[in-house]
């Protein structure tokens, strides 16, 4: 078991050395430094710019430099906002992000599990064939392209719930429902395949044979069983969602880390992009090493060393 | 019970009709595998509707733009923001107006033809009051309570209808392009982006998981390895990487998609290839001394391609979505070459005043992806129909 942890770490920390290492460079590759204005800067403050963000180094030394700085927590200051760090800035959008992550996940809790369950204990009746449909519609249309639908409906024609900003508890309504469908769809679909897989199985029937009562067979055996995939599934639509997203955040105006990614990126604010990668990937990363040893964990069935 | 002659058992025997003489066999017309595959699919009513829905899609993103007599990027300022459907609202003297909801008055004919803007000669802003002066009559565009215009008298024009907007169909941009021409166009480019995206995936896709998982061993090892790694990094994330290096373009956002989009196709082509590898056939072309390319090409791929063409398929509506979703973030096509992520981006600022400049690129895309996705789910119950539920 502990080889296994040791080699999944390793794993993931190779993973990482190349997702820093990859942006890093793909940043510093780019034509014209972060102060390329259209007006040309007089030599001399350009050079004391440089030399205040250390980008009159060699290359391979801020390349360390920036290494250390990484694990020590420190992702440098903003090229943009000058005299602030890229950790505040994080610091800043990351509980918006976080909340609107956790509200989405409760609902994809609340909501995708069940409408599986029912739908398999349903099977090719009413209530399943709703769930498909549904279904289908909510894992092909694009968040954005529902946020739009929502907004317009919800914000336009009823003037129910704010366009935009969450200023208000109402404020996170739109945009988790946004956030939540898609998965909640996806999970629903592996819910209820899961589910159906379970129910095929010799121990399942072996409970029905002994009496036991309709309710105890779905949630002692059935339930427990075939949660495993969905459990791994959620796991890693938590920690995505954590970390914010781009669009959603930018249509309803959250002040979080993904409105904050496009806008580094569309004012070429280097560092913080970086750092938004880095975080981003790093928090996806550990989940799904998280979920892996998890998995052996709840599931004895998993042979570890095969892997 | 008539006694049977000779002769009569002679009148009565008839030779059988040469579609009568196999009665008596069970077996029906054989069919091949394809022509199998290409009845299920022609039962699928939900998957044939969706072919023709994409093949009517694909004829109007590539012939319509040419139709409309307009360019995607030919603006008419005076004539910004028109909906697709306006009201008209005829005076006394036959005079057609068209009250854009941004308080503008237009000249328009009785069809739905806008022609000009009129300009308002005074204004008495403290009663929220426009004041128009046309062909000798007076009117007033009272915006106090409500858009109201009135003739001289402070009454209603006597007549009003809704028409179709004649010039723009479905109406102009906020820079007043023609949002049907931009819209087929836009569907041109995102339909262009997903094609070739998918059609990338497939040569890189198809090739490394073939090498990958035919050759085995240490070669497999390295490349799953490779293929591990870059499937952990979230691909938004290593698409964004790219393309803030690439800088914005169609060409740059074809190549950052193609570059991160090949990696589950080629653990798809490695697994088929790995289970079929070890069958009789193969061992048979080895060997007769066929070459290793050959035998991947011609024995390994076609007996995998039913897996193959349905995850291409279900490729291309993920691909569409990554296109808009990057041009909506504004690191897709460079404006103003037209998307329907660039179009539903440009339209999300004008929800409340102008929700159709959302709501059709919003549209067309649901309708692509609902198509692209039914024939997807089609085509794998039509080549294999075990795989239901």
């Amino acid at each position: 078991m502990l080889t296994y942890i040791a080699k999944r770490f390793v794993m993931m920390l190779v993973t990482m050395f190349i997702i820093i290492t990859a942006t890093f460079f793909l940043m510093h590759a780019i034509p014209g430094g972060p102060f390329s204005f259209d007006r040309a800067l007089p030599p001399r403050v350009e050079a004391a710019l440089e030399a205040k963000y250390h980008l009159d180094k060699p290359l391979m030394q801020q390349y360390l430099d920036y290494l250390n700085g990484i694990l020590h927590f420190d992702f440098g200051p903003s090229y943009i906002y000058f005299g602030q760090t890229v950790n505040q800035m994080i610091a800043d959008g990351w509980p918006a992000s976080a909340k609107l992550g956790i509200a989405s996940t409760l609902l994809i809790l609340v909501f995708g599990v069940p409408m599986g369950i029912i739908a398999a204990l349903n099977r090719n009746r009413t209530p399943d064939r709703v769930t498909m449909v549904i279904s289908t519609i909510g894992v092909v249309i694009p968040s954005f392209v529902l946020a739009t639908f929502l907004l317009y409906f919800f914000s336009v024609k009823l003037e129910w719930l704010p366009t935009f900003g969450v200023e208000t508890w109402q404020g996170y309504i739109l945009p988790s429902v946004c956030l939540a469908v898609g998965p909640i769809c996806g999970i629903a679909r592996l819910a209820r395949s899961s589910m159906l897989d379970t129910l095929n199985q010799d121990y399942m029937r072996t409970a029905e044979s002994k009496g036991l009562s309709r309710g105890r067979i779905i949630f002692a055996h059935g339930l427990r069983n075939s949660l495993i995939p969905v459990t791994t599934s959620l796991g890693v639509t938590f920690a995505a969602l954590l970390t914010g997203t781009f669009v959603i955040e930018k249509i309803y105006a959250v002040p979080g880390l993904g409105r904050y990614f496009v806008y580094s990126i569309t004012n070429r604010d280097y560092t913080a992009v970086m750092a938004l990668t880095i975080v981003s990937s790093a928090v996806v990363l550990v989940a799904v090493f998280i979920i892996d040893i998890l998995y052996v964990l709840i599931d004895p069935r998993i042979k570890l060393y095969d892997q | 019970m008539s006694e049977t002659h000779g002769g009569d058992i002679i009148k009565d025997w008839t030779p059988l009709a040469p579609d009568e003489k196999d009665a008596e066999t069970t077996s029906g017309v054989t069919t091949t595998y394809w022509q199998d595959v290409r009845r299920r699919l022609w039962r699928n009513k939900l998957a044939v509707t969706s072919l023709l829905v994409i093949i009517l899609i694909l004829l109007a993103s590539v012939f319509g733009p040419g139709l409309t007599g307009k360019t995607y990027d030919a603006q008419q300022l005076a004539l910004r923001n028109m909906p697709p459907r306006i009201e008209i609202q005829t005076a006394a003297d036959g005079t057609n107006f068209f009250i854009h909801p941004d308080l503008k008055v237009f000249l328009a004919n009785a069809d739905g033809l806008v022609t000009e803007e009129l300009a308002p000669i005074s204004a008495k802003l403290k009663d929220k009051v426009f004041v128009y002066k046309y062909n000798g009559g007076t009117y007033y565009l009272n915006f106090a309570a409500g858009i109201k215009f009135e003739d001289e008298n402070h009454q209603p024009l006597p007549q009003k209808k809704i028409v179709w907007n004649k010039n723009y169909v479905l109406g102009t941009d906020s820079i007043g392009r023609d949002m049907l021409t931009r819209l087929l166009y836009g569907g041109r480019i995102s339909l262009l982006v997903a094609f070739v995206v998918t059609i990338c995936t497939l040569l890189i896709g198809v090739l490394y998981g073939g090498v990958a998982g035919y050759y085995g061993g240490n070669i497999d090892i390295v490349l799953m390895r490779v293929v591990e790694v870059l499937m952990s990094i979230p691909s938004t994330i290593y698409i964004i990487l790219l393309m803030v290096y690439f800088g914005q373009g169609i060409y740059n956002i074809l190549i950052a998609m193609a570059l991160t989009a090949w990696l589950g196709m080629s653990r798809l082509v490695r697994g088929q290839v790995l289970s079929l590898k070890e069958q009789e056939f193969v061992l048979a072309a080895k060997t007769a001394g066929v070459s290793p390319i050959r035998i991947i090409l011609s024995h390994l791929l076609p007996n995998s391609i039913g897996p193959i063409i349905v995850s291409a398929t279900l490729s291309i509506p993920g691909a569409i979505a990554t296109e808009a979703f990057m041009s909506y973030i504004g690191l897709g096509v460079r404006p103003p070459m037209p998307s329907w992520g660039i179009l539903s981006n440009d339209g999300i600022g004008a929800i409340r005043s102008s929700p159709y400049q959302i709501l059709l690129p919003s549209i067309a895309i649901s309708l692509t992806m609902f198509a692209f996705n039914f024939l997807g789910d089609g085509l794998r119950d039509a080549l294999d129909p075990r795989l239901k539920d």
